[in-house]
């Protein structure tokens, strides 16, 4: 009795039970998590981002504290982490540097570094217009001509941006950055927070064990050990099954 | 110890995606009108051409003027579209109203490069608009850059359309 229980194959058999037992739930979570990054596009978990501020905060992602900010006669023009903003709504996104915004003759001209975006007074995109001469800050003339201070000088439009002169005449005004009203500040940064963290990185933290530091990853690395030793172990059981049942059977015969 | 290792994780995804700018808008037009490129017009999105823009695209035009350069029956438009995340920059140059240039200017996504090729964008060429808004050629896809194909070919029936527009006597 005492040498049965302490045959090779009865551990081989408490192995492979226990084992199974206790990889089975991590088995089944990176099973789920696996499937779930396998269709990624169509879970659109790679477009949508984390809400969560006990999450985002695990990731230790801050409000941005990175503002450019310029008022127009009646509204705000904010850059937060690549987003611009009209007023408290997301209006695009660019890497480009926010430089600066004027409002004249019922438009918006927004400019950044590569390119201007001419917007109607409620925020609404008119046109997108790159611009081949580095743009550095914007401005308007007494006229309400736009000014451009570039890279090759000073250019003014005064025919909704299609074509520019060099030059300009009279004093020019030129948008300045100004600190955000606090209210607005805050709204934005939990808006920009909120736009950081796509599902899909979660996944792949959740799947491999990072999300839980160091020990997650020892975890997963371990039970992916267990899993091999597991199907090395249950092919062998198999395999002795099936060779005992073939030589009784033989026997019978 | 945690965070910096996942927020490393988080912005290297980020870093992967990044503009690449093939050639400026200027030096398309300048090369499409051999160095003497006339002024500009715009297209204003109206009652008549929004809808059937939005048609085209699958969603509003995202802008309410477009500008062109015309000469004689050859346009040039520049236009994006977005491919899966990011807009795709792309320069079209239409006459008598046959696509017969089709250039990606910029590329902003982090796959589906693969249609800035003159081997997929030459397609295009002598390619028109049928009644129904579609190209009356087929378009062969690129495995791993359907997003992108998309994007292209929804820009080349919408500058079809919009020359179409300003062709109108």
């Amino acid at each position: 009795m005492n040498k049965a229980r302490k045959s090779p194959w009865r551990i081989l058999y408490k192995f492979h039970r226990y084992s199974g037992l206790c990889v089975a739930v991590i088995a089944i979570f990176l099973a789920l998590t696996g499937i779930a990054l396998n269709h990624t596009e169509d879970l659109q978990l790679d477009i949508r981002f984390v809400k969560s501020a006990a999450l985002l905060d695990w990731y230790g992602i801050d409000a941005e504290i990175n503002i450019a900010a310029y008022k127009t006669k009646h509204h705000w023009l904010t850059q937060l982490s690549g987003q611009v903003y009209f007023d408290a709504h997301p209006l695009a996104k660019t890497e480009a540097f926010l430089l600066g915004a004027i409002e004249t003759n019922g438009f918006i001209v927004i400019a950044h570094s590569g390119f201007l975006t001419l917007l109607t007074e409620q925020g609404q995109v008119i046109e997108k217009i790159e611009q081949s001469r580095r743009v550095q800050r914007i401005g308007i003339d007494p006229t309400g001509a736009i000014i451009i201070d570039s890279s090759e000088g000073i250019y003014s439009s005064s025919d909704g941006l299609l074509s520019w002169q060099p030059g300009a005449s009279g004093s020019i005004i030129w948008a300045t950055a100004a600190p955000l009203p606090k209210q607005l500040k805050q709204q934005l940064q939990q808006l920009t927070r909120q736009q950081i963290l796509p599902y899909e990185r979660v996944m792949l933290d959740l799947h491999s064990g990072r999300l839980f530091g160091k020990a997650g990853v020892f975890i997963v690395d371990l039970s992916g050990v267990f899993l091999i030793l597991l199907a090395i172990s249950g092919t062998w059981i198999w395999l002795r099954h099936k060779l005992k049942s073939l030589y009784h059977k033989r026997r019978n015969h | 110890m945690l965070k910096p290792i996942l927020l490393a994780l988080l912005f290297s995804l980020a870093t992967i995606v990044h503009a690449e700018q093939y050639q400026s808008a200027q030096d398309f037009i300048e090369q499409t009108f051999e160095g003497a490129a006339p002024k500009p017009k715009s297209l204003w999105m109206d009652k008549t051409i929004k809808p059937s823009a939005k048609a085209i695209l699958g969603h509003n035009p995202g802008f309410l003027r477009t500008r062109y350069w015309q000469q004689d029956s050859k346009s040039a438009w520049i236009l994006e579209e977005i491919g899966k995340t990011k807009p795709i920059t792309i320069g079209i140059v239409i006459d008598n109203g046959k696509i017969v240039r089709v250039k990606v200017l910029a590329f902003r996504e982090s796959r589906g490069w693969e249609i800035k090729h003159s081997f997929f964008t030459d397609q295009f060429n002598q390619t028109s608009l049928n009644t129904d808004l579609n190209l009356d050629q087929s378009i062969d896809g690129i495995a791993g850059a359907t997003l992108s194909v998309r994007a292209l070919t929804r820009i080349a029936r919408l500058a079809l359309y919009f020359d179409r527009q300003i062709q109108k006597p």
